[in-house]
């Protein structure tokens, strides 16, 4: 029988809110679920790749220069190109420039490309390609003949 | 695999200074964000792989540091403007004020930011230098920085009382009266590891991606580096 008192009906009210309870902890239960969901998705966004440059100038030595070295990388990343800005190279000058990569834990960077530009460079800014890479990257630059210059550079990579 | 782009994630608004540190090896450093600064490893501090693969430099405390030249970064002059200074530190004691970075010149012009052990307190201090103020430096500080710990130090300025964060939560924080007064301009070089004058208050042990940007980060943002780094350590 419910228990009736003026207006309120007490048995009416318990099971109201009882109906509330549960509906509550089905909503905790999608909270839940969801906070699982954005932890997850804040795991994907982490691993997202970001396009990222870096640059400078280098003065060339007449030794082995380096324009770019990551000697280190601390996790699998992608390095996309290295452009190097020709303009004040001349005439009767010669550079070297030379890209190595370490692919092996502890090993030695071993050179995968050498480029040789003799002269003024018509377009003057030369672009490689790079390659992705796990252990290690060297872009360098030789002056073998000529007057030392300074050369801009940008790397452009994924990491 | 989707590609964002470094200067369109949101985190790196106005960021003028990056140094990740990403060479291992070698006498410099390279920024990876626009202003593209090169720093210069002095006395040859180490280059350190943690367990994790991040790269780190470690500082000897005696002699080892890092600079760029006035010239190159103009851009780091603070006065009245806005700014945040972000880098992972794990330091140990020299009975000394550990200067971790700064542009300045005591009692003269710039900004400075130091570590030091204190009677037992763990400080990280912050201070303005401005030669054409009563009193010529200002100040203000935060406690808790025990050795031996990596932590994320974030610093944002806005106005003359700045808020320091540790692992990317807010930190009580003590001023002088009024707070800090704005810096006098500073044609200096920047330095990471010593004093301005480069020959005393030297960082020792391990540091790694000193950050600087032209405003004021905030506390989400700095729990957001907290949360998307730590991993590292």
């Amino acid at each position: 029988m419910a228990d009736v008192v003026g207006n309120i009906d007490y048995d009416e009210w318990n099971s109201t809110i009882l109906a509330l309870q549960v509906d509550v902890a089905a909503m905790q239960a999608d909270v839940l679920a969801m906070q699982v969901d954005i932890a997850a998705m804040q795991v994907t966004i982490a691993a997202l790749l970001v396009l990222t440059e870096t640059g400078g100038t280098v003065t060339t030595t007449g030794g082995v220069d380096t324009i770019y070295l990551n000697n280190a990388p601390a996790a699998l990343y992608r390095p996309v190109c290295v452009k190097i800005d020709f303009t004040n190279h001349g005439a009767g000058e010669t550079c070297v420039v030379r890209v190595w990569y370490r692919i092996a834990s502890g090993g030695n960077l071993i050179k995968q490309i050498e480029n040789t530009y003799a002269a003024a460079q018509d377009p003057a800014l030369i672009s490689l390609d790079l390659e992705p890479n796990r252990y290690g990257i060297e872009v360098t630059i030789e002056k073998t003949a000529g007057v030392n210059r300074a050369y801009d550079w940008e790397v452009i990579y994924e990491v | 695999m989707a590609v964002s782009s470094y200067d369109k994630l949101s985190i790196n608004t106005n960021i003028l200074l990056d140094l990740p540190y990403n060479e291992g090896s070698g006498a410099i450093t390279s920024d990876i964000c626009k202003p593209h600064h090169t720093f210069n490893l002095v006395n040859a501090p180490t280059w350190t792989s943690l367990v994790s693969g991040r790269g780190v430099i470690t500082f000897n405390g005696v002699n080892e540091y890092l600079y760029a030249s006035a010239a190159s970064t103009a851009d780091l002059d603070f006065t009245t403007g806005d700014y945040s200074i972000g880098v992972w530190v794990n330091w140990t004691d020299i009975g000394r004020a550990e200067i971790v970075i700064g542009r300045y010149g005591v009692d003269l012009d710039g900004w400075e930011v130091y570590l030091e052990l204190n009677g037992g307190v763990h400080y990280l201090t912050q201070r303005h230098h401005h030669s054409s103020l009563v009193p010529a430096r200002t100040g203000c500080y935060s406690v808790g920085w025990a050795t031996g710990t990596w932590y994320l130090l974030g610093i944002s300025r806005s106005g003359a009382f700045p808020v320091h964060y540790r692992d990317g939560v807010a930190l009580g924080m003590t001023y002088g009266v009024g707070g800090l007064s704005d810096p006098d301009t500073c044609n200096r070089d920047m330095v990471i590891g010593t004093r301005f004058t480069k020959n005393d208050n030297w960082y020792q042990n391990m540091m790694w991606r000193p950050r600087v940007w032209s405003r004021a980060l905030s506390a989400d943002e700095w729990a957001e580096i907290y949360d998307e780094e730590s991993g590292w350590f």
